[in-house]
């Protein structure tokens, strides 16, 4: 009797624990993940090399920007060997880039409305430039 | 064995009981989830709102040629050849070197202006601040391809094929950029073939001619090779093969 007891009790045991993982099977096959819930991950190429040849870039300033200091900052990125020429109208900047291209100097500018030219020329005499309007005020507006 | 058939019936329904209990109910959750993401889009809305908003209208310099003047709107040309819509009201104020009383009424098609103001990012707008009549200087780069020197004045070939007479003036001031450095310079520095950076202000009489405030000369550097001049009378000895 108690042999037949323990049999029957194992027998329960296991038809109920696959009952259980059966129903846990539908459970979790019948579970939908909402769009929001799932997380995108992108994974951002790398910044493109420059194409060879004379190339010139600028961080700073930013093209009409309005700027309560009377010294600008100049910064951005050419070709080593460029020579660099930052011009406003009352200042002229000589500049050369380190030798991964970046520079960065200091061009003072006067009241109002200024004009920032670069000009970079490369040992080969090609020539690029940028051109950049920064104004200069205290007012609050 | 009715007690056997007993257990086994309780086992048989408890433990999957047991197993599905541990899983929380599916609509406790739909519930629960739906309305605790509506406050967090409700949320996201209203910070979303506020940072367009104080990003909508930042402050903006520009600087162009008068296109057109209509209505308190006036269109510029500016330094990128781009049309912009710079708006008047009461509180603009007005400014020029030339005229002191200068106003909206002054403005035309033509005039150069710098303006400051406050500029919508939605309807590209400058709503003018402070409005100035202004002249815009000239910045040239090319390589000089004349020098005159009884007028002293040179000529100045750039990328777009364009000839410009330089003046240069007794205040023009004159630099060579040798090295690293700056060094003073003069009209007697001024060769045929030499990449130059110039600035100054057009001649309103002739087209093509300006005074020059400042010359840079680059004499180590050899001309631009996609400026094309041809000298027909070489001065210089260390000038290289006439066309380039």
């Amino acid at each position: 009797m108690n042999k037949e007891k323990v049999l029957i009790s194992i027998s329960a045991v296991v038809v109920g624990s696959l009952v259980a993982i059966g129903a846990l099977f539908l459970y979790q096959s019948t579970k939908k993940i909402s769009k929001s819930e799932v997380k995108s991950i992108s994974v951002s190429s790398p910044t493109p090399t420059p194409a060879s040849g004379l190339f010139l870039t600028i961080d700073s300033p930013i093209d009409e920007e309005i700027v309560e200091t009377r010294l600008v900052e100049v910064s951005g990125q050419t070709i080593p060997g460029t020579k660099l020429i930052i011009l406003t109208s009352t200042d002229e900047v000589s500049a050369v880039p380190t030798d991964d291209g970046k520079f960065s100097t200091e061009v003072s500018i006067t009241s109002n409305e200024n004009i920032i030219e670069i000009v970079a020329i490369a040992p080969n005499g090609e020539s690029v430039r940028a051109r950049r309007v920064v104004s200069f005020t205290t007012e609050d507006f | 064995m009715n007690k056997i058939i007993i257990t086994f019936a309780l086992l048989f329904f408890l433990i999957p009981g047991l197993a599905l209990s541990q899983a929380p109910a599916e609509d406790e959750i739909t519930d629960s989830e739906s309305s605790s993401k509506d406050k967090i889009d409700e949320i996201k809305d209203k910070v979303t709102t506020q940072v367009e908003k104080l990003n909508l209208v930042e402050r903006k310099g520009l600087m162009g040629v008068v296109e057109s003047v209509n209505e308190n709107q006036i269109k510029i040309n500016d330094l990128n050849d781009k049309i912009r819509i710079i708006e008047v009201d009461e509180l603009t104020k007005y400014s020029s070197t030339e005229n002191n009383s200068f106003g909206y009424d002054n403005i035309e098609p033509g005039t150069n202006i710098s303006t400051l103001g406050l500029y919508n990012k939605d309807s590209e707008k400058l709503l003018a601040r402070f409005l100035n009549e202004i002249s815009i200087p000239v910045f040239l780069t090319g390589v000089i391809s004349d020098v005159n020197e009884d007028d002293f004045s040179i000529t100045l070939t750039t990328e777009d094929e364009i000839n410009y007479i330089i003046d240069i003036e007794t205040i023009t001031k004159s630099f060579s950029f040798t090295d690293e450095d700056l060094e003073n310079s003069g009209f007697s520095n001024l060769e045929v073939l030499q990449n130059a950076v110039a600035t100054g202000f057009p001649d309103p009489d002739e087209e093509n001619r300006i005074s020059a405030n400042r010359i840079i000369i680059f004499p180590d550097i050899p001309n631009n090779p996609r400026i094309n001049i041809e000298v027909s009378s070489p001065t210089a000895e260390s000038t290289p093969t006439p066309t380039l």
